[in-house]
C-alpha cells in the first residue's frame, strides 16, 4: 500500500515516547541517527551552550562596567539557528504537539490516511518557508544588508529559516517513508506532548 | 478572512497535523486565497524570533533539566518536608510547597511533573495517601509552576501583548499565592475528613539540617528574582544565571550532575526550546493575519455590546480561556489570543499586567484537564494510573482552580499588588 514499505530501515529509536514521557532523559536515538541529524544535534549544542557563554559575558562585563555591544546580538543570532535548527530535530523524532484524540477513534486504516495528511501538510508548509526565505536571502544578500554591531551580512542569520525548513522536509521523508520505528510512533502511538 | 485562518487550522489540527504546522499552513493559504504576499510566512517566523527576550526559554529548560539530575528537586522536598510535614495532611503540603519552589526556578509546568511528580508520589504513597490523590495534588500544584515567576508562559505572554516583562512575572506571584493557600487549604480538609496519611513527625535537629542542605537550592528563585525584578539583569540574563548557578550547585555541592550527561541535556534543550517557539512562528503569521482582518476589534465590539464591566468582561473571558485552554495548546493559545483579546480588555479599563496575568492562569487550568493536557498525560505516565482515576481524583482541586480564577477577576490588586512592592 505504502511505497517502500517493506525495505524501511528497522532502527532502534525510541523517538516520540509515550505521552509525557521523561524528555529530560538522554537519547538513545541521538547515536543511531545519520551523520547529518547528529552534526544538526551538535550544532544545537554549540548554539546553546554559545548563549550561555554570551549571557554570562554580558553580565560580568556589565559588572565591571565595560559593555560590550556585540554579545546581545550574537546571542540572538545564535537562537535563531538554535530554532530553526532545533524544529527541524523535532521533527526527526516526530514530537511536535499533535492532537490525536481523534485518531484514536477511528480505524487504523484511517489512522494511517492521516500519517498522509501530516507528510503532506508539512511538506506543502515547509516548502513555502523555503522557498520565501530563500528569497529572502537573495534580496538581503544582493543589497549587502549587514548587521549593527558585527558588520555580518544578514542572509547568513536568515540562512536559518532555509535551513530549518529544509531540514525538516528532509526529517519528513525520514519519518514518515523510511524509519519504520518513527513511522510507527506518527501512526498510533502518537504522543500528546 | 479570520474565520477561513481558524476552520483551515482546526481542520488540519483535528487531522493530526501538528498544532504549529497546522497553523502556519492555515494561514499560508489564508494569504495565498485572499492575494496577499507569501513571503510574509518566512519573515514573520524570522522576525518574531529575532527576540532577545526568548533567548530566556531554551536557558530556562536547560536550568530546569540541571534542577532534575543535579538532586536540587530531591533537597527541596526533604526540607518543605521538615517544615510542613508534620501536621495532618502533611506530605500533601509538602507537595504543595515544593512545586511552588520548583516552579520559581524552572518557570514550567511539566518539568515539575516529571522532576518533582515521581518523587512526591512515592512519598505520599509510602506514607499511606492514596495513589490517585497524591498524582491528582502532584498534578494540579504543577500549575503554579506556570504562574510564579520566572514563569515562561508570563514571559512569552508579556513578550507578546508588548509589556514590561518583569512586571507581568511579578503580577504571576498573585495567583500562585492564591493557589498555594487554596489548594493547602483543601488539602488539609480532605486529609482530615478521609484520615488520608500518616503523620511522621521529624526531630527538630534534623528539620534544621534539612533545611540548610537545601538553603543553596532556594538561593536559585532569589537570584533569578531579585536580578530581575531590582532591574540588575534582564530575564535572558537570569535565565543565564539560573543555568550557572544551578549547575555549580548540583556539580560542585551535591555532586549529582554528571559531566558525560551534560551535552546530552543542553542539546535536549535547545531542540524542545526549539518544537515549542515553532508554534510561537506559526502563530506570528497567523497574527499578522487578523491584524490585517480587523480581528481584535471585532472581537472588542462583540464583547463590549454584551457588557462594559470590567470585572464582567473579565469572567466572560476567563470562561472562554478555560474552554480554549482545554483544547488547545496553551502557547499557541497564548500567542494567538493575547494580541486579540487585550484590545478589549483595555476598553473596558483593565490593567494590561492584570489581564496578560489572568490569561495564562486561566488557560494553564486546561494544562491539567482533560482531553489534551500535558500535565495530565504527564502524570499519568509517571504515576502508572489511567487518565480518568486522576482525573476523578483531581476533581475538587479543578473547583478550587476555578475559584481561584473568579477571585483573580474579580480583585485586581491580587495581581497588582506584588507588582507594586516588587518592582
Amino acid at each position: 500500500m505504502i511505497p517502500g514499505d517493506q525495505d524501511m530501515r528497522p532502527s532502534t529509536d525510541t523517538a516520540g515516547g509515550p505521552p509525557g514521557a521523561d524528555t529530560s532523559a538522554p537519547h538513545e536515538w541521538i547515536s543511531r541517527r545519520g551523520w547529518l541529524w547528529r552534526a544538526v544535534d551538535g550544532a544545537v549544542f554549540l548554539g546553546v551552550l554559545g548563549m550561555l557563554i554570551m549571557v554570562a559575558i554580558q553580565v560580568l562585563s556589565r559588572l565591571v562596567q565595560h559593555s560590550l555591544p556585540w554579545t546581545e546580538e550574537i546571542t540572538r543570532y545564535l537562537f535563531i539557528w538554535t530554532v530553526f535548527l532545533g524544529l527541524a530535530a523535532g521533527f526527526r523524532s516526530a514530537e511536535h504537539t499533535r492532537i490525536t484524540l481523534l485518531l484514536y477513534m477511528v480505524p487504523r486504516r484511517l489512522r494511517i490516511v492521516a500519517t498522509h495528511i501530516y507528510f503532506l501538510a508539512g511538506v506543502v508548509f515547509f516548502s513555502i518557508v523555503a522557498f520565501t526565505g530563500w528569497r529572502l536571502i537573495v534580496q538581503q544578500f544582493q543589497s549587502g544588508e549587514s548587521s549593527p554591531a558585527l558588520g555580518i551580512g544578514m542572509f547568513m542569520v536568515t540562512a536559518a529559516v532555509v535551513a530549518g525548513a529544509a531540514l525538516s522536509l528532509l526529517a519528513h521523508v525520514e519519518t514518515v517513508y523510511l524509519d519504520a520505528r518513527v513511522r510507527s510512533v506518527l501512526d498510533e502511538e502518537a504522543a500528546d506532548l | 478572512m479570520s474565520l477561513t485562518l481558524l476552520a483551515l487550522f482546526f481542520l488540519l489540527a483535528v487531522l493530526g497535523v501538528p498544532l504549529a504546522v497546522s497553523l502556519g499552513l492555515a494561514a499560508a493559504i489564508t494569504l495565498y486565497l485572499y492575494d496577499l504576499p507569501l513571503s510574509v510566512v518566512s519573515q514573520a517566523m524570522y522576525t518574531s524570533m529575532n527576540s532577545f527576550l526568548l533567548v530566556a526559554v531554551p536557558l530556562f529548560i536547560l536550568a530546569g533539566r540541571v534542577m532534575e539530575q543535579g538532586g536540587v528537586s530531591d533537597r527541596i522536598f526533604a526540607a518543605a518536608n521538615g517544615v510542613v510535614g508534620r501536621w495532618r495532611g502533611g506530605l500533601g503540603q509538602v507537595n504543595i510547597v515544593a512545586s511552588m519552589i520548583f516552579g520559581g526556578i524552572s518557570g514550567s509546568s511539566v518539568a515539575d511533573v516529571s522532576g518533582l511528580g515521581p518523587l512526591e508520589i512515592r512519598a505520599m504513597t509510602e506514607r499511606r495517601y492514596p495513589r490517585p490523590y497524591a498524582a491528582a495534588l502532584t498534578m494540579v500544584t504543577s500549575t503554579m509552576a506556570s504562574v510564579v515567576p520566572p514563569s515562561i508562559l508570563m514571559i512569552i505572554a508579556a513578550a507578546t501583548a508588548g509589556q514590561s516583562v518583569g512586571a507581568a512575572l511579578a503580577g504571576g506571584l498573585g495567583p500562585a499565592i492564591v493557589l498555594l493557600i487554596l489548594f493547602a487549604f483543601l488539602n488539609y480538609v480532605l486529609s482530615v475528613r478521609h484520615g488520608m496519611g500518616e503523620v511522621v513527625p521529624l526531630p527538630g535537629r534534623q528539620t534544621l539540617i534539612q533545611i540548610a542542605v537545601a538553603l543553596p537550592a532556594l538561593g536559585a528563585p532569589i537570584i533569578i528574582l531579585g536580578g530581575i525584578f531590582r532591574g540588575f539583569v534582564t530575564p535572558t540574563e537570569a535565565a543565564g544565571l539560573a543555568v550557572l548557578y544551578t549547575l555549580f550547585i548540583g556539580t560542585a555541592l551535591y555532586r549529582e550532575v554528571r559531566w558525560r550527561k551534560l551535552p546530552g541535556l543542553i542539546t535536549r534543550a535547545g531542540i524542545n526550546a526549539g518544537t515549542i517557539l515553532f508554534i510561537a512562528m506559526a502563530a506570528s503569521v497567523a497574527t499578522y493575519i487578523f491584524t490585517i482582518d480587523g480581528l481584535p476589534l471585532k472581537v472588542s465590539s462583540a464583547i463590549l455590546a454584551l457588557s462594559d464591566n470590567p470585572v464582567a468582561v473579565l469572567l466572560l473571558l476567563g470562561v472562554a480561556l478555560v474552554v480554549v485552554g482545554m483544547f488547545m495548546d496553551i502557547i499557541a493559545a497564548i500567542l494567538i489570543l493575547t494580541p486579540v483579546l487585550l484590545p478589549t480588555a483595555l476598553a473596558v479599563g483593565v490593567d494590561p499586567i492584570h489581564f496578560i496575568v489572568f490569561l495564562v492562569t486561566a488557560l494553564s487550568i486546561g494544562l491539567s484537564s482533560p482531553p489534551v493536557g500535558v500535565c495530565l498525560f504527564a502524570t499519568a505516565y509517571i504515576s502508572g494510573l489511567r487518565v480518568e482515576t486522576v482525573v476523578r481524583a483531581a476533581v475538587p482541586y479543578y473547583i478550587v482552580m476555578l475559584l481561584a480564577l473568579v477571585l483573580l477577576a474579580l480583585f485586581p490588586n491580587l495581581v497588582l499588588w506584588p507588582v507594586q512592592i516588587l518592582m
